[in-house]
């Protein structure tokens, strides 16, 4: 008990000391931390301070770069599908034009080729009626011969020009000249 | 029993904070002794000008190393928890240089009063040399020093809040919305009082809290020193763990609390919708 109160005793003597403001102490301070302000200020803060700002804006250009980048990407790659779609197009438009082309040159040679065998078949027919006309000529005077031969051996003299003629008209009447051709 | 006595007559922690001048210096009326708290704050005012210019000047690149990143994440650090939010952005640039230094001023300060370094008033001898005992004490535990801190800050709160707000506007700041007029010859002697409570509050919370850190841990280690056999037992774990407990946390949250607070006076007083 003794030396709780003489502990104490001595804390209360020295107590006032501890919560005694000394100015001189104070202004120490004051002058102290000023200094440590005004140093750290300009030499320490202001130079790291610069720094993170320049990494901060280092930063963000290069986060504004891989914007533009993914951008311009977006933009190639939508030019590039929409000139794929485009070339897709083209090329199937040429196809439907070459189609179309073929199909038209393809009408075309039909055409000239049924016109063709038209004209081959009008000039073969055309051909053949010669051909007829000339052979039921032939026949014609083949058989006027034979009349004319026949009558004078029949007759057993020469006709004359008038007889003749009227002999020949009467048998080429009398010919069915189709029916000879028919049957050559 | 007497032993003991005689022991505690001669120990008395409170000693360790008494201030002999170690060079008297008397300017006017004021005693601007050189003591042992002076010498630590010069002390703890060189590191933390050391400590700023190591971490946070030399060498620095965009592409920082690991120092570099120490400081950049502690500069970032009071940014984030001391700055954003309570300074008003249009102050920001002014004020958080202010404190951030208040708070690596006070840290270092406390810190280094926890370093056993050779400036006690005591003496000793070795080989016919007379050498300081080395001793534990910090210029933070003196109220001279927090007061002088808080001074700082106080002032500085009201210069802004005029300068910002004008007179008229930062003293009707100070008066809560909706309070009726009647209340008021209540409530603006209290208000003021606040303002003057703000500044001991902030100052006492600092100094007692590194006092009383001290207080026990020089009382600890006297009582291992005085008693014997199986008291050590318990006097010498105690003293570490409360040594620990004074460096690792008391240290670093005092003097976050008293750069926070300052910030928060000072913004507050720039911007009182704040």
């Amino acid at each position: 008990m003794q030396t709780l109160a003489l502990i104490l005793a001595q804390e209360e003597g020295s107590g006032d000391a501890l919560i005694r403001p000394i100015p001189g102490l104070m202004i120490w301070t004051f002058v102290t931390f000023l200094i440590v302000f005004l140093v750290l200020r300009k030499v320490a803060f202001g130079r790291i301070q610069g720094l993170i700002d320049q990494r901060r804006d280092r930063i963000r250009e290069a986060l504004d770069e891989a914007d533009k980048a993914r951008e311009e990407a977006r933009q190639l790659r939508e030019l590039t599908q929409q000139e794929r779609e485009e070339a897709k197009l083209e090329r199937e438009r040429q196809l439907e034009e070459v189609r179309r082309q073929a199909a038209e040159q393809l009408r075309r040679s039909r055409e000239e080729a049924d016109q063709d065998l038209q004209r081959r078949l009008e000039e073969n027919q055309k051909a053949i009626e010669a051909e007829n006309r000339k052979l039921r000529e032939e026949i014609r005077r083949d058989v006027v011969e034979l009349t004319l031969l026949a009558s004078e051996k029949v007759t057993r003299k020469s006709l004359d020009a008038d007889d003749q003629k009227r002999l020949i008209d009467e048998t080429i009447a009398e010919i069915d000249a189709e029916q000879l051709a028919r049957e050559n | 029993m007497s032993g003991f006595l005689l022991a505690a007559e001669e120990f008395d922690p409170a000693h360790e904070f008494e201030l002999p001048a170690w060079v008297s210096l008397e300017i006017g009326p004021i005693d601007m002794s050189i003591n042992k708290a002076v010498a630590y704050l010069w002390l703890g005012g060189l590191v933390t000008i050391l400590f700023g210019i190591f971490f946070m000047r030399f060498g620095l690149s965009l592409r920082p190393s690991r120092r570099q990143t120490m400081g950049e994440s502690l500069y970032e650090l009071l940014q984030s928890q001391i700055a954003e939010g309570n300074l008003p952005k249009k102050s920001a640039g002014r004020w958080f240089p202010y404190v951030a230094a208040l708070f690596l001023f006070i840290w270092i300060l406390n810190m280094i009063g926890f370093i056993p370094l050779p400036l006690s008033d005591e003496r000793f001898e070795l080989f016919g040399l007379e050498l300081p005992t080395w001793g534990v004490y910090a210029a933070t535990a003196n109220l001279s020093v927090t007061l002088a801190l808080a001074l700082i800050t106080f002032f500085a709160t009201h210069v802004e809040g005029l300068r910002y707000n004008g007179a008229v506007g930062y003293f009707k700041s100070w008066i809560p919305a909706g309070v009726p007029k009647g209340l008021l010859p209540l409530i603006i002697p209290l208000e003021i009082i606040s303002q003057f409570m703000r500044l001991i509050s902030l100052s006492v919370r600092l100094f007692a809290n590194m006092l009383a850190g001290h207080m026990l841990i020089l009382v600890m280690i006297g009582l291992a020193f005085i008693i014997s056999g199986w008291a050590l037992i318990i006097a010498l774990p105690a003293a570490t763990a409360i040594y620990i407990f004074e460096v690792v946390i008391v240290v670093t949250i005092q003097a976050f609390v008293f750069a926070l607070l300052s910030a928060i006076y000072i913004g507050g007083a720039i911007e009182p919708e704040h």
